[in-house]
């Protein structure tokens, strides 16, 4: 049986108090909201934190304020299952519905919230895994170890952004708002994470993420396409998000195209994106574009199926996704138009 | 004038009763073996090999011992008694002394006051290996130049058969490679037990198991304990499938329990469970089928190739299945195949659902479409008309005796009626389509497609072993009328004996009130909860004891009647003679009446050196038709129904049989589709359900039965067992509904998406298939290096406690059994 290690749990009530605690435990100390992800952590010693502060019992973590028209803020602690079903967030936008409503099974949407969810660390088939697993083997660097196991020689981790949120928050321009010791400050959910499999974010760890800041919805439509071989459970092998906005005639004003499980953080396919400013989507445009989102995409060895499956993939879910939002059928489609 | 009413009883055999165990279970009170607690309890844990083979240079326990908590750290040379056990041949140590065969073999064991200071005591024991050369590929382990896995080799068994002439001329032949990756039986409660020490200096051990009485004849031994002072009591079982066939942490709770003189749990995690249990074989089968011109098969040639991994577990048993069902159940005239077992450093391979039948079945099934193309035929039509039916010979020279509608299987499930079109794309649920639930779909772009496949499999065990089985029945009155007790150690492991036994009962004995006694040793031996036997061996065992009773019963009633002739009958609580009641049955119960009975089925024999003998006592045959749907440029699929039609004998319980075929099905869905325990140099890569796939109901399609009973001679009401057939067939037909839509080869299970999108060949085979090992079979090789024990001794043991020991019992059964 796996159990978990020994820790002490503070439950603050408001963030104030989350801060002062988090900031006294040091690098001894972890944030847990949901605890869907960190807590099969541990047990697999991924983690050993001897302090947890819980953020579940600060009430003003898991509001949903705000319109589609005026923009959205959505409590870190606002769980998937409410994101997923929140009615402005499917209105205005549908890629966070989609990505929230497709985390793993309905319990854990129960319990998961949005801030761990973007927040999630990294995945890879070498490091979640128990501690016997990974002793037998020999330990990498992104625990107990020095020296990566899917790409020997290798100065960095590889390790996979995993979250289905991520790319979905960062095509509707999302941005965070964090609060440490140190004050507050918002940055755009791009920039919260670094392409490094360890050090995946780029907030500091006594940083609590408090809320999700939506822009205005006006004009934009959005998606999320999520690879995975069973239809519950599984972590993403590829997640698309797009959001487009369209002008007059269905000229393409903005574009945003990013994609999830990939590389250690989101992608986001700027060079795809621009094909299409000023442009009405054509099948043969959404090819060029499907190709050139898919370049970035360089998958190890390191998740479940075949990297050149992977890599395949990412040019046809860019090009699915962008002809559902273009409102074309796909090539070949029996069925003719929708 | 008035209507006479007939006493019924209610909650006999053909309903669909409540099962005993479905309030419990539904609501969370039912116990497994997990849940087990005992008052000072210690916990126990396990220390296993990293390396797939490895000579252990030196132990240092010390640290452990040091730490505060640890009351017990054992290693080989603490086993009292036997070192090694096994199921059918002794070759696995109850602690690896010199070598580790495979990556997971248990080293040392201990107890300690909680489960993290067991944790952390097992990271203190300090193993010095000296990492070996490994096999880790079933065909490089024939090579003469390959690291023997045991002194004697790497050829666990090889089975030949030889069938009228293999050379006969064919006017169409079709050739084919498959493979089978290794499949986890994955049951939801991992293994665990309590060993409690008792004041005789015995054990009592309350496990998770498959078959009581086999694992207190392996355990007892190794204890260096007469077996009477090893007592064994069914805990909650949460899934078999096959997995709790061979001893996991028993023996080590026993040990640790005896040395501290404290009841020990031992309950694995699911890592430790993916470790500690065997596994299904992966195989490689060539296979070429003849047939003439009008669809009549004339030879099937197979040679089959296994990999029982480092120790013997069921191998023997399950390459005998395999090469005994490799033709499917079809009449051929003309056969030649061989299969062998080997040993490798690869984790042990077992017992599964499906036992051998799986892996032929995927084979024989795709030869069969081919065939059908190569002819121009209809693949239903062909089956047909080469369809096995009683009195047909089998490859092994067994005539068929008992119900085989073969043809009736595969007419019943041709005719279910199929599933409707496809919506208009972009009009059904999204969640229909293949990857639905990812968003990835709105119908476009799929392709259906429809598969049907047939196999086969025995009923109970075979090649000459007489698995009997024993119950006791005590009818008694108390003031609420009659009650049957019902004592057997049949284990239920979900599949619902309980239920069916107190049906048996019910109907048998006329009374409604029926208790199942707990399992446990303190009765005879009732044989494995395996090879779809329980229904017709327990079943039989009951249906005896209780037509024992009532005939002590009779005689009683007769004894106290006027008029004692005519017809006795119970029924709704009442005796009936002619069928007019004389008095309720507990009337005539102011002592109690017991039996006790032993159900043996038809006798089996062995094979001998061309493969022929009368090796299975019955068959259950079905057949399943597959539709699917393909999304050819993702390579996802979706299951859109599967049709079955089962030979079933008779339903008992026909919502339990139901039950069977559709969890069956899922277990089949999940090796075509994603389930396969990914090995690397010997080397569990995805021990965990977050990486080792298994269906979700989310993947399961709806499943439409048709049930074919045609009665079995001498099964209890004609029932033949139904736990395996659905999973033999669910794969195959999957997979031919696979091919079907996307016109691709897909010889290998499970398909993977990229093998569906077009992104891999075909496997081809690494080199040509092996020849037969030269001087081995059909005798299991282990068995001609004195390693026979387990289930063989148990043969000889009378039905009761306090058995000696026999030195060469399998002599004994071997001998027997040939005449
Ligand atoms: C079987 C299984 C399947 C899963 N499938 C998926 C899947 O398909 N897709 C997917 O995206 N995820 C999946 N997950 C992961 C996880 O359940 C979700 O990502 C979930 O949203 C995590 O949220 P949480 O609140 O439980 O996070 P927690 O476990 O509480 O925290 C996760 C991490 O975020 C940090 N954290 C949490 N909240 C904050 C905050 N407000 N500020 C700063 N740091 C914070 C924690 O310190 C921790 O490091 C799966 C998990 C399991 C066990
Ligand atoms: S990518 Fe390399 S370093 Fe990172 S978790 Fe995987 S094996 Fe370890």
């Amino acid at each position: 049986m796996l159990r978990l290690p020994p820790f002490t749990y503070l439950a603050p009530r408001t963030l104030e108090q989350a801060v002062g605690q988090i900031g006294e435990a040091g690098p001894e100390g972890m944030l847990v909201a949901g605890g869907t992800d960190l807590y099969p952590n541990m047990k697999r010693r991924q983690f050993e934190p001897k302090v947890l502060v819980g953020l579940r019992g600060i009430r003003d973590l898991g509001r949903i304020s705000g319109t589609p028209a005026q923009g959205l803020a959505i409590g870190a602690c606002a769980t998937l299952a409410q994101v997923a079903s929140h009615p402005a967030v499917a209105e205005g936008y549908r890629a966070l519905a989609l990505a929230a409503g497709a985390v793993s099974t309905p319990p854990l949407r129960n319990m998961g919230t949005l801030g761990g969810n973007l927040c999630l660390d990294t995945r890879c088939n070498y490091y979640n895994q128990t501690y016997h697993w990974r002793k037998s083997i020999g330990f990498c660097m992104k625990k107990d170890g020095d020296i990566c196991l899917v790409a020997p020689g290798s100065p960095r981790c590889w390790a996979l952004s995993s979250t289905d949120a991520a790319p979905a928050a960062i095509a509707l321009g999302a941005r965070v708002r964090l609060v440490g010791a140190g004050g507050e400050r918002v940055v755009s959910a791009a920039d919260l994470y670094r392409d490094d499999g360890m050090r995946y974010l780029s907030k500091a760890p006594d940083e609590i993420l408090v809320d999700v800041i939506l822009p205005p919805a006006d004009g934009w439509r959005s998606t999320y396409w999520k690879l995975r071989r069973r239809g519950s459970f599984d972590f993403p092998i590829l997640g698309v998000a797009v959001a487009l906005r369209s002008g007059p005639g269905g000229v393409i004003e903005d574009a945003r195209i990013v994609l999830g499980a990939v590389a250690s953080r989101p992608v986001v396919a700027t060079r795809a994106a621009g094909l299409v400013m000023g442009q009405r989507l054509t099948a043969d445009l959404i090819g060029r574009v499907a190709q050139a989102a898919s370049e970035p995409a360089k998958p190890l060895d390191n998740a479940d199926l075949t990297i050149g499956y992977r890599k395949r993939m990412a040019r046809v879910y860019v090009e699915r996704a962008l002809r559902e939002l273009a409102g074309l059928p796909y090539d070949g489609a029996p069925g003719g138009a929708r | 004038m008035s209507v006479r009413t007939l006493p019924v009883t209610r909650g006999g055999i053909g309903e669909s009763v409540p099962r005993v165990d479905a309030v419990p279970k539904a609501k969370g009170t039912f116990l497994f073996a997990s849940d087990l607690w005992a008052e000072d309890m210690l916990w126990g844990f396990t220390v296993r090999s990293p390396h797939p083979h490895a000579r252990i240079r030196s132990i240092d326990v010390s640290g452990a011992l040091a730490h505060p908590g640890v009351r017990a750290v054992l290693l080989a040379g603490d086993v009292p008694g036997r070192k090694t056990y096994g199921l059918e041949f002794a070759d696995q140590p109850v602690l690896a002394w010199d070598r580790v065969r495979y990556a997971g073999e248990p080293v040392a064991i201990g107890a300690a006051e909680d489960p993290e200071t067991a944790r952390r005591a097992g990271e203190r024991i300090v193993v010095d290996y000296e990492v070996l050369p490994a096999v880790t590929d079933m065909a490089q382990a024939l090579r003469a130049d390959a690291p023997r896995v045991h002194d004697f080799g790497n050829v666990l068994r090889h089975v030949h058969i030889v069938h009228g002439d293999p050379d006969a001329p064919a006017d169409v032949w079709v050739e084919g490679y498959y493979e089978t990756a290794v499949q986890d039986q994955a049951p939801l409660g991992p293994e665990a037990g309590l060993a409690i020490p008792a004041p005789d200096g015995g054990v009592d051990l309350y496990v998770a198991t498959q078959w009581l009485h086999v694992d207190r004849q392996q355990i007892a031994p190794c204890l260096g304990l007469p077996a009477h002072k090893v007592r064994l009591h069914l805990a909650g079982v949460g899934g078999a499938f096959g997995a709790r066939e061979d001893l996991s942490m028993q023996i080590h709770a026993s040990l640790l329990a005896l040395r501290t003189g404290r009841p020990v749990k031992i309950a694995y995690g699911r890592e430790e469970s993916f470790l500690g249990h065997v596994h299904r074989h992966p195989a490689r089968i060539w296979m070429r089928h003849g047939a003439r011109r009008d669809g009549t098969l004339v030879c099937v040639r197979a040679r089959i190739l296994v990999d029982g991994g480092a120790y013997a577990s069921s191998s023997a048993a399950v390459i005998g299945n395999a090469s005994t069902f490799a033709c499917g159940p079809y009449e051929v005239p003309n056969a030649l195949v061989d299969g062998t077992a080997v040993y490798t450093h690869n984790p042990p391979c077992g017992a599964m659902r499906g036992f051998g039948a799986v892996q032929v079945c995927f084979a024989h099934e795709a030869q069969m479409d081919r065939l059908a193309r190569a002819l121009g035929r209809d693949p239903v039509e062909l089956r047909l008309r080469n369809a096995l039916r009683t009195s047909s010979v089998l490859p092994t020279g067994q005539v068929v005796r008992g119900s085989a509608p073969v043809a009736a299987v595969i007419r019943r499930c041709a005719a279910l009626p199929l599933p409707p079109e496809a919506p208009p794309a972009g009009r059904g649920d999204p969640r229909a389509y293949p990857g639905g639930c990812g968003n990835v779909s709105r119908g476009e772009r799929l392709r259906r497609g429809v598969g049907f496949a047939v196999g086969y499999k025995n009923i109970a065990y075979s090649e000459g072993f007489d698995d009997a089985s024993a119950a006791r029945v005590r009818l008694r009155a108390d003031a609420a009328g009659p009650i049957a007790e019902v004592r057997s150690a049949a284990a239920e492991v979900g599949q619902g004996i309980h239920t069916i036994l107190a049906q048996i009962a019910r109907t048998e004995l006329g009374v409604e009130r029926v208790a199942i006694l707990p399992p446990d040793t303190g009765v005879g031996s009732a044989g494995s909860t395996s090879a779809s036997r329980q229904t017709m061996m327990s079943g039989g065992a009951v249906q005896a004891a209780c037509a024992a009773v009532r005939e002590a019963l009779f005689a009683r009633v007769r004894r106290s009647l006027a008029r004692p002739r005519g017809e006795l009958r119970l029924a709704g609580g009442l005796v009936l003679l002619d069928g007019e009641p004389v008095g309720p049955i507990a009337a005539f119960l102011d002592e109690p009446v017991e039996a006790e009975r032993v159900y043996h089925h038809r006798p089996t024999r062995p094979l001998d050196a061309r493969g022929q003998g009368e090796p299975h006592a019955a068959f259950a045959f079905a057949a399943e038709r597959a539709v699917v749907e393909v999304d050819e440029e993702l390579g996802l699929v979706r299951v859109v129904q599967i049709a079955a039609a089962q030979d079933v004998g008779r339903a008992l319980h026909p919502q339990s049989v139901q039950g069977q075929i559709e969890g069956g099905t899922a277990q089949g869905l999940g090796l075509a589709l994603m389930e396969e325990l990914q090995l690397r140099d010997g080397r569990i890569r995805n021990a965990s359900f977050t990486d080792y796939l298994i269906p979700t109901i989310a993947d399961m399609p709806p499943v439409v039965s048709a049930l074919v009973e045609e009665p079995e001679p001498g099964a209890p009401y004609g029932a033949k067992g139904v736990g395996e057939p659905a999973t033999i067939v669910a794969t195959a037909a999957i997979v031919a509904a696979l091919r079907d839509a996307t016109g691709r080869e897909l010889n290998r299970v499970p398909v993977r998406p990229d093998d569906l999108a077009g992104l891999a060949p075909p496997v081809a085979p690494v080199a040509p298939p092996p020849p037969p090992p030269q001087g081995s079979g059909p005798e299991p090789v282990p068995w001609a290096h004195g390693l026979a024990t387990g289930q063989h001794e148990l043969l000889q043991e009378p039905a009761h406690e306090g058995a000696g020991e026999d030195p060469r019992p399998w002599e004994r059964t071997r001998g027997g059994t040939g005449s």
